[in-house]
Order: C-alpha cells, then sequence, then structure tokens
C-alpha cells in the first residue's frame, strides 16, 4: 500500500515537473513535504486536500520559492482559500496588530492544476533552535496578536464569514462527538480510551458557555514552528488556509499539545503565564481547547491505522496509546509524565524509517 | 452608593477600556458601592458582586444601540450616577438617558482607539459632543496597566506595588469626582 503511494507521488511529480519549468522554475531534488511519513499524512487539522507543497527555484535571479499546487477539488478550495485569507488578514479593520505574511509571485490555473508559487521566507535557525526565552517571547507575540482580532459585532462577522470562516461552541461539541463516535467505531475494543473521550466529552459539554465566551477570536488552528518562519523578530504565518475565527485558545491548545512532545520546558513556560496572567475562565478554556484537539489527533491516528502495515502501524498505535494518555492528563489537570514522553520518543525513533528521519532534520 | 457603569467593551474583550471597566467595577465594589455594568459584551467575565447586563453585540446596530439605551435608562433610574467610557455606543445612548432622567453623568475618555475614530468622523463627532454637553465631568484618567509575571524573569513586585497603588488613588479620586456630581445635580 505504501509502495502504490510512493509511486503515485513519483507519477504525479513526473507530470508537474514540465509545468513547473514552463512557468520559470524549478524542482529542487529533496522535497520534505512528499518524503517520510507525509507520503501518508495529511495535515491533521486543515480540510485535508490533497495538495503537493514542493520546494524550487524561480529561474530568474534562483530565488528560492514554495509551489503549492493540486488538481484536488478540496486541494483547490483550500489554496484559493488561503489566498482569500492571506488578502484579508491584511485588511482585517478590527485587529490591532500587524500580520505577516510570504508574498505570492504566481497564482495560476493551467491544465487542470491549481499552482500558488510563494517566495520562501528563510530564517537564521529554527524555531526550536533559538533559546528557550526566545522561543516563549516569539510564541506569546503571536498569540496575542491573533488575539486582537475579535469578531464581535454584526458587521465584523459578516466582513469574515465569508473568508476565514467562524466556528462557535455547538461546532467544537459536535465536532468532537464526531471524533469519539469515530474512534469508537474504528477501534471498540479500546474501552479505556473511549471512557476517557467520554470524559472529555462531559467537560466541553458542562462548560459549553466558557467556550462559547472566547469564540470569535482569530485563531491559527495549526500553529507548530513548520507553519512560520522567524526572520528577525517577526513572525511570518504560513499556510492560511488554517486562520478561523474561533476560540482564542485553539491555537494555544495545538502549540501546547505539539510542545508535550517537542519542548516540555516551554509548554509549563506558557502554562505558567496563563495561570499567572489570564483569568480562571480562560485556563479552562484552554484546558477544554486542549481536549477537542487531542480528540482530533487521536482520530486522525485512528483512522490512519486502516492505511498503514508494517512498522508505521505499530508507531500509529504506539501514538493512539500516547496521546490518550496526554487527554487523560490533562482531564485530571496534570501535565504527562517526562518518562512517559521519552519513553514514547524512544519507541518511535526506533520504529521510523531512514528517510522519515531524514525529513524530521531542521523541520521545527 | 449605587453606580452604573456604561462601558463599550468588557472582557473577554481585550481593549484597554475593557481591561479598565472589568477593574474599576471590583474595586468600586469593594469600597462598598453597589455596581452594575453594562456593556455590548456577549458573555462577560464575572465578578461576585457586580451585576453585568450584556447586550448582544451580534445583533444589527440600530437595534443594539435602542436595547442598550432602553436598558441604561432603566438603570438610571434605579442607580445614582452613571460612569461611562467613551465610544459613540456608549456616548448615544447616555446622553439620551440623561437628557430624559437628568442623572449625574461622569464621562472618562479612556479608549483612545474610539478616540480617534471621533475626531475622523463629523457624526461619531456630534454625538461626542452631545454627550460631554451632558456630563458634569469629564476625565482623562488612566491608572497603570497591569504588570505581566513571565517565566525567566523576576516577579514585578515593585511594579505590582505601584499599579495597585495608581489603582487605589484613582478610586479615592473617582469617588470624590461622583460625589460631587452628585450633590451638583441635587
Amino acid at each position: 500500500m505504501q509502495k502504490t503511494k510512493q509511486n503515485n507521488f513519483e507519477n504525479e511529480l513526473e507530470q508537474i515537473t514540465p509545468i513547473i519549468n514552463q512557468l520559470g522554475f524549478s524542482l529542487d531534488t529533496f522535497q520534505p513535504h512528499i518524503s517520510g511519513e507525509k507520503k501518508l499524512m495529511r495535515a491533521v487539522t486543515t480540510a485535508s486536500g490533497q495538495k503537493l507543497i514542493l520546494i524550487g527555484h524561480q529561474e530568474k535571479g534562483n530565488k528560492k520559492v514554495i509551489i503549492k499546487i493540486t488538481k484536488d477539488k478540496k486541494g483547490v478550495h483550500e489554496i484559493e482559500k488561503e489566498r482569500i485569507c492571506r488578502d484579508a488578514l491584511k485588511n482585517i479593520i478590527f485587529a490591532y496588530k500587524i500580520f505577516f505574511s510570504p508574498k505570492e509571485i504566481l497564482f495560476t490555473k493551467i491544465e487542470g492544476y491549481t499552482i500558488s508559487i510563494q517566495e520562501y521566507i528563510n530564517q537564521e535557525s529554527t524555531f526550536l533552535e533559538r533559546p528557550i526565552e526566545k522561543q516563549f517571547s516569539l510564541a506569546l507575540k503571536v498569540f496575542k496578536a491573533q488575539e486582537g482580532a475579535h469578531a464581535t459585532t454584526y458587521r465584523h462577522k459578516k466582513i469574515i464569514s465569508k473568508t476565514f470562516g467562524y466556528v462557535d461552541s455547538d461546532w467544537y461539541i459536535k465536532s468532537y462527538q464526531e471524533f469519539k463516535n469515530n474512534i469508537g467505531e474504528a477501534s471498540p475494543e479500546n474501552k479505556k480510551l473511549q471512557e476517557t473521550l467520554q470524559d472529555g466529552e462531559m467537560s466541553l459539554i458542562k462548560n459549553k458557555e466558557i467556550i462559547e465566551q472566547y469564540c470569535g477570536f482569530l485563531t491559527h488552528t495549526d500553529f507548530v514552528p513548520h507553519n512560520f518562519r522567524v526572520v528577525n523578530n517577526d513572525i511570518y504565518l504560513l499556510d492560511h488556509s488554517s486562520i478561523r475565527f474561533g476560540n482564542k485558545y485553539e491555537g494555544w491548545a495545538r502549540f501546547l499539545n505539539f510542545m508535550t512532545l517537542h519542548n516540555r520546558p516551554l509548554e509549563e513556560a506558557l502554562l505558567f503565564y496563563i495561570k499567572n496572567n489570564r483569568t480562571k475562565e480562560e485556563q479552562i478554556s484552554l484546558k477544554l481547547m486542549r481536549i477537542y484537539r487531542l480528540g482530533e489527533i487521536i482520530w486522525y491516528y485512528t483512522n490512519l491505522l486502516q492505511k498503514t502495515s508494517g512498522d508505521l502501524q505499530t508507531l500509529t498505535n504506539e501514538r493512539i496509546k500516547f496521546w490518550g494518555a496526554v487527554l487523560e492528563s490533562i482531564l485530571k489537570d496534570q501535565t504527562i509524565s517526562e518518562e512517559a514522553v521519552n519513553k514514547y520518543k524512544e519507541l518511535r525513533d526506533s520504529l521510523r524509517s531512514d528517510e522519515e528521519k531524514q525529513r524530521q532534520k531542521n523541520l521545527h | 452608593m449605587k453606580i452604573v457603569i456604561a462601558t463599550p467593551l468588557y472582557p473577554p474583550e481585550i481593549a484597554e477600556s475593557a481591561i479598565y471597566s472589568k477593574k474599576i467595577s471590583e474595586l468600586l465594589t469593594k469600597e462598598g458601592n453597589e455596581t452594575t455594568v453594562i456593556t455590548y459584551t456577549k458573555i462577560p467575565e464575572e465578578i461576585v458582586g457586580v451585576k453585568i447586563i450584556s447586550i448582544n453585540k451580534q445583533m444589527p446596530l440600530p437595534i443594539r444601540l435602542f436595547v442598550y439605551t432602553k436598558k441604561l435608562l432603566k438603570l438610571a433610574q434605579e442607580n445614582d450616577i452613571i460612569y461611562a467610557q467613551n465610544g459613540a455606543s456608549v456616548e448615544l445612548p447616555v446622553a439620551i438617558v440623561v437628557l430624559l432622567t437628568s442623572k449625574p453623568l461622569v464621562i472618562n475618555t479612556i479608549d483612545e482607539k474610539a478616540d480617534e475614530q471621533t475626531r475622523e468622523n463629523t457624526l461619531l463627532r456630534y454625538i461626542q459632543k452631545f454627550a460631554f454637553n451632558k456630563a458634569d465631568k469629564i476625565i482623562w484618567e488612566k491608572p497603570l496597566s497591569k504588570p505581566e509575571i513571565l517565566p525567566f524573569q523576576e516577579n514585578p513586585k515593585n511594579e505590582t506595588r505601584e499599579y495597585e497603588m495608581s489603582w487605589k488613588k484613582h478610586t479615592k479620586s473617582l469617588m470624590e469626582i461622583f460625589k460631587n456630581a452628585k450633590n451638583k445635580t441635587k
């Protein structure tokens, strides 16, 4: 199954290459976005359109570029949404802060493909290579910038509904219930996970008003280091299709869940900030969003199980167990033990292919 | 004293005037006053002892202005003074309500952004003028912003002390202004 997928990618690249060349661009040999596990996994949080993200160079000036290309209907929608969101972001009249986005060099539709080519934002070092204090201040700066865009009035909602989209407490609860039910159907034998997910559902329902209270804020639902670039002190947001108006803490939740695995001190620093500077309701809202996002990631991996085999299937099962354990901890207002995280990481690394290990280098 | 705080913004909004309104209503209540907040925020953050009336901002503008004015009129009849934060969506209702009830009115022009918008718009300028003419006192007082407690940094104890002092001073000065405005109206 994995071989077939690889062949599909190679065939697609063969078709795409002359089109890209015709437009005055060339593709790089190493493509991190379509190697390793990326061949099988699509972005966790977006509408999962089948788009390819490629790295290339503009022939004129040899400038490095990012090429997003697709024939898939959902993928086209994502690329188009991203363009609309990127432009709209510059013009949100109720945003108090300024966002940075990579410049679009070319947008075209050719031979059934929708293509968007953007400048590649180079950064001196990856986010996680920077000192922890710097990571903290950069992350906080972005969260505050996002929080500065709050759609509250009838007019605000009208402006954003056709671009970014707007989700409320009902949507979060309904989506989580879908994750829970889907996981239950796919893995009926995992009673413990079902109980944990059930507890999560109860928490969301019980605190529905708190979820709603902090809705209407701009949030990047896939705000993780590989989706932004740091240049000087400015953060460039990539993947604008993941921007929507929703709970203020949805972006925080995704970031913190990511840092549970990749950088515990940063997770702790951000939790310290929230505890000491935000209201009790906001702390609950963050917890609820972490529950929601964990339900989503567990469903993502559960859904992936049937499409995997061998080591990747074993790893996917371990991922489900790990994120289930994180969910259990969050529900108890605790953080998962360092020991459990390290144990999982060791296992994960032993199960990863060489190609995936290579792809992971300098990714975050 | 029974005080109505009329504000356009209130937390979870993050604007300065929202944060100010929450803090001052909390402090005025601690001083023994009966405080009611009226705001456009959909689900406001609660404070023990403070009554908050929220007008849903997602209603079209003329409707929400009408609802705000109607609720404020009722509150004005039950309270001693109206303390309003600047912004046309509050200035218009307070001016109408004071015109009808002759309640003492104090306006704080804390929201610089709203003030900037007013300066650039003739209609908003007219509304502000109307409200200012009805006010017993217009103030431009802004106590210190709360210092943040950050990881990897020392706890800002001195800044926190100064912040608390500035709010204490501001609350005391407000109480004097309210008393004078109330006596003047009598």
